[in-house]
């Protein structure tokens, strides 16, 4: 019986590799409390993407509500919370106006934060073949060959490697992540939103789309090796 | 074989407890119906009345145009933003003007995503929407999809970025120069 429940537990360990890497992501649509509505649905909308930083690990949680943010409590941004596993989804998070598919909340996109505390340090890179589409005040889209826009906010625009309508690759550095915005507020972070058309019913709808679950995917393949595909 | 089954039950149960936080649906995109007629009769309007404009865009060569597998729309207004840079890509383009101080992307593309069942509209897009350092202007043309992606140096007091009005007169001039089936 005792070598049974032994063996068992071997055999749960081996294949509960996979699962305590669950342990590092909240589900999608799991929201601080009080901080929106998000949307539960798990599709990977974008399988196969690179995880959009370089090197890990990183984390997805709140610049807004998080320790440091504008609502978030008192403190530090760098503070080591901030820098710790799980991730939490902030797509719908509360902003001025709600977003098409969230039932409330207006943030279209997902935050990330690098390794270290530390600003124009860290690579954000291409998560797909596509070609520069914009360069903004502090933004970078890329437009994939399947129309899908990937922007990439608060990067350091004062020492970006790509030109407007430069092809990249995936994987290729797109710019380094800081708190690049109209003031210096913010804490260093990378905002990451998609932008999409999506057929609901038989409407097609062009929107943001919510990232969570395919920038889950792209941290597990990049930190594991494997997709969890 | 009584063992074995209480090792098959034990790993079974636990595991069941074990809830992966991101269980995947699989996505599916499809290719859009191009109302290549709509497009093709709204190109030979526009060569009539902004003739200049369509010139001066073919005269750049922008590469690879009549391999666009969407009708491909440029600005056809009176602004003076500057010879546009096009790009194609098949099933999507991108071309960019430099207006002073902003910067507009008119960005197309020609597939879209199915949504998942349980994936709902809980609000009627806007097709005017901030997006930090300026403000997207997205919309569905001849089957195709569009969004005007205007970045400000001042994005808070800029009004082109703040105003909707300044996007909807763009969307408004935009002219078919190419694309074929």
């Amino acid at each position: 019986m005792i070598k049974s429940v032994i063996l068992s537990l071997f055999i749960l360990g081996v294949s509960m590799t996979s699962a305590l890497a669950e342990n590092r992501f909240m589900a999608p649509g799991d929201l601080l409390p009080d901080s929106g509505k998000g949307i539960s649905n798990n599709a990977v909308f974008y399988p196969g993407i690179r995880f959009p930083i370089e090197q890990g690990p990183a984390y997805g949680n709140s610049h807004f509500y998080g320790v440091g943010g504008g609502r978030g409590p008192d403190g530090d941004s760098c503070d080591h919370s901030n820098y710790s596993y799980p991730w939490r989804d902030n797509f719908c998070e509360y902003r001025k106006s709600d977003l098409p598919l969230c039932q409330s909340g207006g943030h279209f996109g997902q935050d990330l934060r690098p390794a270290t505390c530390r600003a124009s340090y860290h690579w954000a890179v291409a998560v797909d073949d596509g070609v520069i589409a914009q360069i903004g005040r502090f933004s970078v889209t890329l437009q994939t060959a399947s129309g899908t826009l990937f922007r990439y906010v608060h990067l350091d625009m004062t020492d970006l490697p790509v030109h407007e309508l430069e092809k990249v690759s995936r994987g290729d550095r797109i710019g380094k992540i800081s708190n690049n915005w109209v003031d210096d507020s913010l804490p260093i972070h990378l905002h990451f939103d998609v932008k999409d058309a999506i057929m609901i019913g038989n409407k097609p709808e062009v929107v943001f789309m919510p990232p969570y679950s395919s920038l889950v995917d792209s941290y597990v393949e990049l930190m594991d090796g494997a997709s969890k595909n | 074989m009584s063992r074995l089954r209480l090792i098959i039950f034990s790993v079974i149960f636990i595991k069941s407890l074990v809830i992966p936080a991101v269980a995947q649906d699989s996505i599916q995109r499809k290719c859009s119906q191009i109302d290549w007629k709509a497009a093709s009769h709204a190109r030979a309007e526009s060569s009539k009345t902004v003739e200049n404009v369509i010139k001066n865009f073919h005269a750049s060569s922008p590469k690879d145009l009549d391999k666009v597998k969407l009708p491909v729309l440029i600005y056809g207004g009176n602004n003076d933003w500057g010879a546009p840079r096009f790009h194609g890509q098949g099933t999507a383009y991108a071309v960019i003007y430099t207006p002073e101080r902003a910067k507009l992307s008119i960005l197309g593309s020609s597939s879209t995503i199915i949504a998942p069942k349980g994936l709902n509209l809980e609000h009627e897009p806007s097709a005017f929407e901030s997006i930090g350092d300026g403000a997207d202007y997205s919309f569905t043309r001849y089957g195709a999809f569009y969004t005007l992606r205007l970045t400000c140096d001042d994005p808070i007091t800029d009004k082109r970025c703040t105003d909707p009005q300044y996007l909807t007169n763009a969307a408004n001039t935009l002219i078919v120069v190419g694309g074929r089936p």
